[in-house]
């Protein structure tokens, strides 16, 4: 390590070399940490040189300003120009200093770190000073917040030399509650960063339009037309359309990297994701990541979120994420993390001291879905695609046991419980999927007692139960029905979507992306009352049968669950089933829990000819139109029940 | 003695040709509609005029018929006769290319197959009860509309068979006989 030394606070580089005889300006352009102390004696900053055109500052005191924070990073230059907007600066959360209720302390250190990992403090200037020191290796800045209960949140920034690059590690041994998710922002001026991923980047979240416009981007909007996050435009080439940070989501597991680039493509910043170990929500979870204002272009890393969430918070685990400047090209998908283990981190387990789990195969998979192969429990989370055959190893495991789960599309038709072991692999036999049994509702009858209508959870396939009838196709989306290939992306009131309301679906006629919408409401301005029309033989109905019919949605809003009217008979209301207590539909999401209502029906109920049944969502709340309760469609049949 | 050595020869040449890679492909196609009218049964045929022993058939249906639940179809061939589908449950309309195929990976009555049934699926009883019979001759589709109220038309339908086709081996067995005999002949 070179000898430190100390600088006048306000000289130029210039003016520090010549008073000093021949220190080099270009001493700056090394791989270095400042301490900058305030006239006061206050230590206000550190500076980070990366040695490679990354240089960035992180707050190290609290400057009174309710909008930062000590902690945040307060500049972002690349290259010489500024990419972390100067009025809010590039922060966890809203700044680490309202992480936990009533508590505004956070602790900044910064360290040196070798190869060996061996670690030093860098030197201290004294009072309205700043002092350099030059690092080999690494660079390591820790923020603490403790919680009034005992719980601590730790965040790290770790630099390696050469790299334009700022690894982050955040790890909290109790969920933040002020805001009730952890994430890590960047507010990048707009000017700097205009652009969000181009058309066709692979592998991005926040993929643009054909058209190239992003859903995310707010700049041409008019105003809320949703609490304060759905915005709507009324006038140019894109009235009507609708746009939201929350339609910025993507599939966790479909993406790697988010960002932009700045006006001519020749910069980018992005942020790489991790496995997502410590996150909630499984391989299927969305949430919002990105928004671009006229002012700022907020790229969003969620470590973990409350929105359209199905899991409680995982805490103790190190989730770690990686922000990247490049030339404007798309950054890597993975980065390597070995040399955390030099790095002396909270929460970080080694490669050596995590399993795999190899799956040999999935009997009974429709080729027509992909298939992935998911493992949960309380601690952490991973998911691994299954090939053809149903094979799948995923690897990188904490130890524990989990439940594996396997998804076709995104609903569960197989489960089973696995054990992960330190340096090892687990082989697990094959898996078969068989049909979903028919539900637990033994109720008989059109009475207007609950025992009639239902509610449960599959556990097979529901799809290898022939039916008399089915719309749509149990795969846990809503993707094959009106709009449903729209809906993660825009409002429903977006002028890009179809009619909410397509009328009456004749069975054997209508199809499911014209005719039956992928959303349903109670409001009738919405769409309220569905209908269905289906023809029966005299022959098909057994009058020693009974039938039922299966109403499969993938998420509730307010509470919303379907009740039936067959031939004028009305059912009764089902219980109500667990879903995310947030909105979901109208911010981009239909993932919740996939749920089965069933509904009893004697054959006397049936008659030879036309059949009409008429499904509506009930709720004890009200809302209007879009915000009234509503659910989401996975498909829709009537069978048998022997 | 030699020609019963001969004889011995063939058979055990034919016996092998059975093992054949290659095979040919009878393919006949009949495209004259046929009303299919309510609650009535009603017939289509196809005249296989080459002969061959049948190692794989497979049965493609185009029948318009507004209500799949009412239909039953038939195939008959030299006294043998295969249900290929017998009123399935799923509410729909039409068989559209539907090809009955022993080897498919799903039954036509599988929860996931449903109308137009475009695609390969298992008939309700197996094809390969044909398996060995001769290709020649009168092959009959039947259709049957069991209830009222609706009706179609059997636009066309086609049988695919896999018969297979001597082996070089026996062909030059064959050749051999015949100059041995003709040898004899000319002696």
């Amino acid at each position: 390590m070179k000898p430190t030394t100390f600088f006048k606070n306000l000289c130029t580089p210039l003016c520090v070399g010549a008073l000093l005889g021949g220190i080099s300006a270009t001493s700056h352009a090394e791989f270095s940490i400042s301490a900058t102390k305030s006239a006061g004696g206050t230590l206000t900053h550190y500076t980070i040189d990366t040695d490679a055109g990354l240089v960035f500052t992180v707050r190290a005191y609290d400057n009174g300003s309710n909008t930062q924070a000590a902690g945040d990073i307060g500049s972002l230059k690349y290259k010489g120009v500024e990419y972390s907007d100067q009025s809010r600066g590039t922060q966890l959360n809203s700044g680490a200093d309202w992480l936990y209720t009533g508590i505004s302390a956070v602790g900044v250190t910064a360290e040196l770190v070798d190869a060996d990992g061996n670690s030093t403090a860098p030197a201290i200037p004294n009072s309205g000073e700043t002092a350099t020191t030059y690092a080999s290796d690494f660079i390591k800045i820790t923020l603490t917040s403790d919680n009034l209960t005992g719980g601590v949140l730790t965040h790290y920034y770790l630099v390696k030399r050469g790299e334009a690059r700022i690894y982050m590690g955040t790890h909290f041994t109790q969920q933040p509650n002020v805001h009730g998710l952890v994430r890590f922002l960047i507010r990048t001026p707009i000017g700097a960063l205009p652009n969000g991923p181009a058309i066709g980047t692979a592998e991005s979240a926040g993929a643009p339009f054909a058209n190239g416009t992003w859903s995310y981007d707010l700049r041409e909007t008019s105003g809320a037309i949703e609490s304060a996050d759905v915005f709507g435009i009324t006038t140019g080439t894109y009235a009507g359309e609708t746009r939201s940070k929350h339609y910025s989501n993507a599939k966790l597991k479909d993406w790697k990297f988010l960002g932009g680039t700045n006006a001519t493509h020749t910069v980018g910043l992005w942020m790489v994701r991790d496995n997502h170990e410590g996150d909630s929500g499984g391989p299927f979870y969305r949430s919002l990541l990105q928004q671009i204002t006229s002012t700022t272009n907020e790229i969003t890393y969620m470590i973990n979120y409350g929105e359209a969430q199905t899991e409680p918070f995982r805490v103790n685990r190190l989730n770690h994420y990686m922000m990247i400047f490049t030339d404007g090209s798309t950054p890597p998908t993975s980065f390597d993390t070995a040399w955390f283990g030099k790095m002396n981190l909270l929460g970080y387990v080694p490669p050596e001291d995590r399993g795999s789990v190899s799956l040999q195969g999935i009997v009974g998979q429709d080729t027509r879905y992909p298939y992935t192969v998911a493992f949960a429990n309380a601690d952490a989370q991973y998911w691994a695609d299954a090939d053809a055959n149903g094979q799948a190893t995923a690897s990188g495991m904490l130890p524990g046991t989990y439940t594996m789960n396997i998804y076709k599309n995104e609903l569960k038709v197989a489960s089973r419980s696995v054990n992960v072991s330190p340096g090892t692999t687990t082989l697990e036999s094959l898996i078969s999927v068989v049909a979903d049994p028919l539900g637990p509702n033994t109720g008989t009858g059109t009475s207007s007692s609950n025992n009639n209508a239902a509610f449960y959870l599959n556990s097979g396939d529901p799809s290898l139960t022939p039916a008399l009838f089915r719309i749509g196709e149990w795969d846990g989306t809503p993707q094959e029905f009106v709009n449903g290939d729209k809906v993660t992306r825009m409002h429903p009131q977006d002028v890009r979507l179809s009619p909410w309301a397509p009328g009456t679906y004749v069975v054997g006629t209508s199809v499911p992306n014209t005719g039956w919408p992928a959303y349903q409401w109670k409001d009738p301005a919405a769409n309220g009352t569905l209908t269905i029309q289906f023809k029966l033989k005299a022959a098909q109905i057994a009058q020693t049968a009974k039938y039922k019919l299966r109403v499969g949605i993938t998420s509730s809003y307010s509470r919303a669950r379907p009740v039936i009217n067959i031939n004028g008979t009305t059912s009764g209301v089902p219980g109500i089933s667990t879903q995310p207590t947030t909105r979901t539909l109208t911010v981009g999401s239909y993932r919740g829990n996939n749920t089965i209502y069933d509904f009893n029906i004697a054959a006397s109920q049936l008659v030879a000819g036309i059949n009409t049944l008429q499904i509506s969502a009930a709720s004890g709340n009200s809302g209007t139109k879009f915000l009234s309760p509503g659910y989401s469609f996975d498909a829709i049949d009537l069978v048998k029940n022997p | 003695m030699k020609n019963v050595l001969r004889l011995l020869l063939v058979s055990a040449m034919s016996f092998f040709a059975s093992f054949t890679q290659a095979s040919l492909i009878v393919d006949y196609t009949q495209t004259t509609p046929v009303d299919v009218c309510d609650q009535c049964t009603v017939s289509s045929s196809i005249n296989v005029t080459e002969h061959g022993s049948i190692f794989d058939l497979n049965v493609i249906v185009n029948l318009l018929h507004s209500f799949n639940p009412d239909v039953t179809l038939w195939l008959t061939h030299d006294n043998i006769s295969v249900l290929l589908v017998n009123q399935v449950e799923p509410i729909g309309a039409n068989f559209e290319n539907t090809r009955f195929d022993d080897e498919a990976s799903q039954s036509i009555y599988s929860g996931i197959s449903y109308a137009p049934y475009t695609g390969s699926f298992r008939p309700d009883q197996a094809l390969s009860a044909f398996t060995g019979a001769d290709t020649f001759g009168i092959w009959t589709l039947s259709a049957t509309d069991n209830w009222e109220g609706d009706s179609g038309v059997l636009n066309s339908w086609r049988i695919q068979v896999d018969v297979p086709e001597p082996s070089p081996v026996i062909l030059i067995g064959l050749g051999i006989l015949a100059l041995g005999l003709r040898r004899n002949i000319n002696r």
